[in-house]
């Protein structure tokens, strides 16, 4: 009976989203405030159908209901109950169930906090939203049903595939689709804006926190992603510019884009157009990405289920939905009205700057990640794009906007001095110079490049430090007044500074990581020494090992330091119980110059192993510093200005006008 | 510094365009440069694919051509059952590496007519075949009777 | 019954959470958009307020600020008063559209793509309920206990060999199937098995290996059928189908009328291009399934993607056929696209295709003599 209900609840949310999608809109053409008002309780009502839908799902994988031909074939009785559950959303159908509940989700959420929004706004936007899961319910009931029976069921079923069981990947998929769907929200009020044809600072100040959280999410799967991929496939890199990676790379460049310029629009309501843009772009390359990862276009490292009929779908929701907002956007577009004035050299120009070099970074991922697929399409010719050329394009689009960051908030809006900006960070130069000489000092041997890297990163946290010190007056004021004001601040400002310090560590990490990194290919005897970075580590020798669902060979590794034993680490060549697969569980251990990183490899003569080190000098800046951006994406959400009421019926308006 | 209307758009189109001009040069300078085409041994033969070419070598990896014990070095030939080209790797070759199985390699083509792979990558799970390997079994006529899951992973 | 009772909740709370706003004296929201304008102008006023006595920003800048937000604020009062309030019924075709629709569309749905006749299937339940305790989880783990202790057990090997195939592990079916091999001496069945076996592993792929074991049980028993068939399946991927054909023609020949493997012989026979030779009639009943597909799994999965499978690859096949139309020089597509015709069923536009490409390549000896080598071997 649970499959059968989790069935039906998803066809209700469905005819829900059909609801949600057409009465709202039709009550905001009305003017009508009471067909508006079915738009909240239709978007929670939607979410929680959805949500039953999935509890039915998780449930049949929980009791290993192989009559469940997506448990079948995902699943398998011997398995760790995590990875009953997280094998939910590790497969095609269930994760788009996942991708919809999400989307719901964030259809709900402006449903209960969007209290402050105007009626007619916030109608049309659950509405957008619900046209969003029309399309997506659809797809799922009609080319990805989840809730397809087998009869008779099966005995056992065919498992998770074993590279996608860790803990890592279990919340990866959750948190990159709340990233990716997020975006929705910044699609759904830019098309409700162009239909409104309303846009102006109250706008912007609505839509700026949805994109800020989904920034955020987006920000941390990305991250998760990527921390999995350098544990996990044992390849010792942090980023691959895979295919998948940068299906949500560049909506994150976009949605950062974004975050800036709505700011201009908030603050001075200019650049209005521009911003509609960005925010249909965002969640376009959302679209785009989803689109490439489901329809299996790729050649991927990244292997999930894939299709080609799906993709065909896929791309009519595209067409229908990139393509429709364009058209509005280019109807609607002209009928705005334009805002503020400003000069080149002023806040607004710096986030235009910002703005410009972000999109054209995203510009080159675009088509360094579609030119094989086109090109095929059109020659039959089959190439690959790798990280040379993205080296190529994306860092010099993106070195100078790391420069130019400590900048931007030094400059006062409508017209500034950028000499007396720049002389206000002099003391952030001489940290950076500080931070390059001391890099060259400890790594000279690597690319001269380097050490300017590791200083733009210095640049970007010493200014972020500064710009708090000089907010705080600290030192020109007693230092219980600077602390007063310290914790005065608003979080927007707390925020702006977490996030460029968290981008200056991970600049370093990324320097670190790229510039310095060691490999060593070897064969060890047992009893034998390797020398790793400044670390010498010795092979102790292999053992079976018999896990939950699998068996292994555990090679063990004795780290040491000027002759002191400091850790054990080891690595594992597994084999996995039903699918017979083998993985390669790698050994890391983290110190605070980088991470030591261990891959057992094949078996060799007379007891000996093939075995792959690398020393990853300071990678763990690069999580820090994207934990940074997220710390500081949560400070600036929680600023007292988004928490602006909404307006009581009987207030009489007063102005003070200005002197 | 006051700016009318006009030239603040003026402005704003001319950094747009100075932007789009940077990353338009940087793109096609790189992908000039920088992109590596995909062959099947037998497009290494039929297209005269000179030595020092860096490219993706995709196909089967033949069965009994694994020779390993060579210290760090493995040895192996791929196979699109057409041609074959031996290829050697120094390294850890990826756990789904298989004989009989899709694989593709990165590297260069040597004087001696053997691919020095500098990368192998294998399916990365059970039902997963690199695209490009399964499209040229595919018309190889090797591919037709592959069960369902390998038909879905195909594609 | 409970099913049913369900869905009518479920339904019965949606159509009430979805037509309670419509309800005549449900509350409306009605404030007027620019109040809203309104409330965020008076904030920012208040923020800037906030920074300026914080010394944030400078004076000049303050007041800058102040002018701008005053004046949308002026812009959202003047909007205030000219904003129109209309407070109209709801028309009430909707609200009966919306019971009528949404019960209709969701079980027309449900019924379309459901199965209420399915009760749930967990495990403990199903191992609960199996007569004679056929937890085969449990056996399989049996077994394999007692084949650790004692691994020279040849029929210990032998049986666990099928339940090994039988829930997917065919890796170690074929495994087992092995060691049974190794210790009970060359026997038909247990290598055609076994091959079986390795075929699946292998993605229906016959390896060299599988193909060996094959043509050993087939020299061990020359009328054994199972074999007989693989041995043909491997001749047709290695593309020797005329071979394969007659492999499988000679089958059919000597086998019964209802024999189990009729229909997936014939099906590679047909998809292989050659002509399915009349069988004679059956005596009632369904077809039986064929050797590979004794998995009810493998059978229902096929099942489920051979359309979508078929009409991918006819639409490769058509992309085929527009780039030869457009560029017809390459001699090796052509004869591709041919076979794909043939594979497809469709003899016509194999000979079409046929015809366009002598026609396209008719300066090319070399071409002309393979396409002419081409309509023979098809029997074009």
């Amino acid at each position: 009976m649970i499959p059968e209900i989790g069935q039906f609840a998803l066809i209700l949310a469905f005819v829900t989203a059909i609801y949600q999608f057409s009465v709202p809109m039709y009550g905001a053409w009305r003017g009508d405030g009471r067909l508006m008002a079915v738009a909240p309780p239709a978007a929670m009502l939607q979410f929680g159908l959805i949500a039953l839908s999935f509890a039915c799902l998780t449930m049949s994988y929980i009791v290993s209901d192989f009559s469940v031909e997506n448990v079948f074939q995902n699943s398998h009785s011997d398995k760790p109950l995590i990875y009953k559950i997280s094998g939910v959303w590790g497969n095609h159908e269930g994760s788009l169930l996942l991708w919809v509940m999400v989307l719901a989700l964030f259809g709900s959420a402006v449903a209960m906090f969007g209290s402050n929004l105007p009626p007619s706004l916030k109608a049309r936007v659950i509405a957008v939203q619900g046209s969003i899961s029309v399309a997506f319910l659809s797809f799922i009931l009609l080319t990805s049903n989840p809730f397809n029976r087998l009869d008779p069921a099966p005995i056992e079923g065919q498992g998770l595939n074993p590279i996608l069981q860790d803990p890592a990947l279990a919340i990866h998929p959750p948190l990159l689709y709340c990233g990716y769907v997020g975006l929705s929200i910044a699609f759904s009020f830019a098309v409700a804006a162009l239909i409104e044809g309303k846009v102006d600072a109250a706008w912007a100040r609505w839509v700026r926190p949805w994109t800020l959280a989904a920034w955020m999410f987006l920000t941390a799967g990305i991250m998760l992603g990527s921390w999995w991929a350098y544990y996990e496939l044992g390849w010792g890199g942090w980023w691959f510019w895979d295919p998948v990676e940068n299906a949500s790379f560049m909506p994150w460049l976009i949605a950062t884009a974004l975050l800036h310029s709505a700011i201009v629009v908030e603050k001075r309501n200019a650049l209005k157009v521009w911003t509609i843009l960005l925010a249909i772009l965002a969640f376009s390359l959302s679209l785009v990405g989803t689109f490439l990862v489901r329809s299996g276009v790729l050649t991927s490292v990244h292997a999930f289920a894939v299709d080609p009929a799906r993709g065909v779908y896929v791309l009519g929701i595209l067409c229908v939905f990139i393509g429709g907002a364009l058209a509005l956007y280019a109807w609607r577009a002209p009928t705005i009205k334009t805002g503020g004035l400003f000069a080149p050299i002023s806040r607004e120009g710096a986030l235009v700057v910002n703005n410009l070099l972000l999109t054209a970074a995203c510009a080159a991922v675009f088509i360094g990640t579609l030119y094989p697929l086109v090109l095929e399409s059109i020659t039959g010719d089959k190439i690959s794009v790798g990280p040379p050329y993205f080296n190529l394009t994306f860092g010099p689009l993106i070195l100078p906007l790391l420069l130019l960051v400590p900048l931007g908030p030094m400059m006062s809006w409508k017209r500034a001095d950028m000499w007396a900006a720049a002389q206000r960070l002099w003391a952030a130069a001489v940290v950076a110079l500080v931070v390059g000489v001391a890099a060259m000092a400890w790594q000279w041997r690597g690319p001269w490049l380097a050490p300017f890297g590791v200083a733009l990163g210095g640049w970007l946290i010493a200014a972020a430090i500064q710009e708090m010190l000089a907010r705080t007056k600290f030192l020109s004021v007693p230092l219980n007044v600077a602390w007063a004001r310290l914790k005065g601040l608003p979080g927007a400002a707390w925020g702006m500074m977490i996030a460029h310090a968290g981008v200056g560590v991970m600049v370093i990490g990324v320097v670190g990581i790229t510039a310095w990194k060691q490999e060593i290919v070897t064969v060890m005897k047992p009893g034998e020494v390797m020398q790793v970075g400044s670390r010498n580590v010795t092979f102790l020798g292999e053992s079976p090992i018999t896990g939950p669902n699998y068996t292994a060979d555990r090679g063990r590794f004795s780290i040491s330091s000027g002759g002191v034993e400091i850790s054990e680490i080891w690595s594992e060549k597994r084999v996995f119980k039903p699918s017979n697969q083998p993985t390669t569980e790698v050994g890391i251990e983290p110190f605070i110059d980088g991470d030591l990183y261990v891959v057992l490899g094949d078996r060799a003569p007379d007891n000996a192993r093939t075995v792959r080190f690398y020393f990853h000098p300071l990678v763990w800046m690069i999580w820090l510093g994207t934990a940074l951006m997220f710390l500081g994406g949560c400070c600036s959400l929680f600023d007292r200005r988004y928490r602006v009421g909404a307006p009581k019926k009987a207030t009489t308006p007063v102005v003070q006008p200005a002197e | 510094m006051a700016m009318t209307r006009k030239q603040q758009r003026g402005a704003l189109i001319g950094a747009g365009l100075g932007a789009l001009g940077l990353a338009a040069g940087l793109v096609l300078y790189a992908l000039s440069d920088t992109i590596t085409f995909f062959y099947t041994p037998t497009d290494v033969v039929e297209k005269g694919v000179q030595p020092g070419t860096r490219f993706r070598l995709g196909g089967l990896v033949e069965d009994g051509s694994i020779v390993r014990g060579q210290g760090k070095t493995v040895s192996f030939k791929v196979t699109d059952t057409a041609g074959t080209l031996p290829v050697t790797y120094v390294g850890i070759l990826p756990d789904l590496f298989r004989e009989g199985q899709g694989v593709i390699a990165e590297g260069v083509l040597d004087a001696g007519g053997s691919f020095k792979a500098d990368t192998v990558l294998a399916k990365h799970d059970e039902n997963y075949m690199p695209r490009e390997v399964a499209d040229a079994l595919k018309e190889k006529g090797v591919w037709q009777h592959g069960g369902d899951a390998a038909e879905k992973g195909a594609q | 019954m409970l099913l049913w009772i369900s869905f009518a909740v479920l339904t019965a709370l949606v159509l009430l959470a979805l037509l309670s706003p419509l309800r005549p004296r449900a509350k409306q929201a009605d404030v007027e958009r620019a109040s809203f304008d309104l409330a965020v102008y008076r904030d920012q006023l208040s923020e800037l307020e906030r920074d300026q006595k914080a010394g944030l920003i400078p004076d000049t800048e303050a007041d800058a600020a102040r002018n701008e937000v005053s004046r949308r604020i002026l812009a959202a009062q003047a909007e205030l008063a000219s904003e129109e309030k209309a407070a109209r019924p709801v028309p009430a075709w909707l609200s009966i559209a919306t019971v009528v629709a949404v019960p209709l569309i969701a079980l027309g749905g449900y019924l379309q793509i459901g199965r209420p006749d399915l009760p749930a299937q967990p495990l403990q339940a199903r191992i609960d309920g199996a007569v004679g305790n056929q937890d085969m989880a449990a056996m399989v783990r049996q077994v394999e206990a007692h084949l650790e202790q004692q691994p020279n057990d040849a029929r210990g090997w032998a049986v666990l060999a099928p339940v090994y195939k039988r829930v997917g592990r065919y890796q170690d079916a074929a495994n087992a199937y092995r060691k049974a091999l190794a210790l009970s001496g060359p026997d038909a069945d247990l290598m055609t098995d076994m091959g079986e076996s390795l075929v699946l592993a292998n993605n229906g792929l016959v390896s060299n290996e599988a193909q060996e074991v094959f043509e050993a049980a087939q020299k061990a028993a020359p009328k054994h059928m199972k074999a007989r068939f693989y041995v043909a399946l491997a001749q047709r991927q290695e593309g020797k189908t005329a071979e394969a054909i007659a492999g499988w023609t000679a089958m059919l020949a000597e086998s019964a009328p209802d024999a189990p493997w009729r229909t997936a012989v014939e099906q590679q026979i047909s998809s292989a291009g050659g002509d399915v030779p009349k069988a004679p009639a059956v005596a009632g009943g369904q077809m039986p399934k064929g050797p590979a597909l004794t998995e009810e799994q493998i059978q229902q999965g096929q099942q489920m993607n051979a359309s979508d499978r078929t009409a991918m690859i006819r639409s490769m096949v058509e992309g085929l056929d527009e780039r030869l139309t457009e560029d017809g020089a390459d001699i090796d597509a052509w004869l591709r696209l041919i076979r794909a015709r043939m594979v497809l069923g469709e003899k016509d536009k194999a000979a079409d295709a046929l015809n366009r490409a002598a026609e396209a390549l008719k300066d090319n000896q070399q071409a002309v003599a393979r396409l002419e080598e081409t309509r023979k071997a098809l029997g074009l």
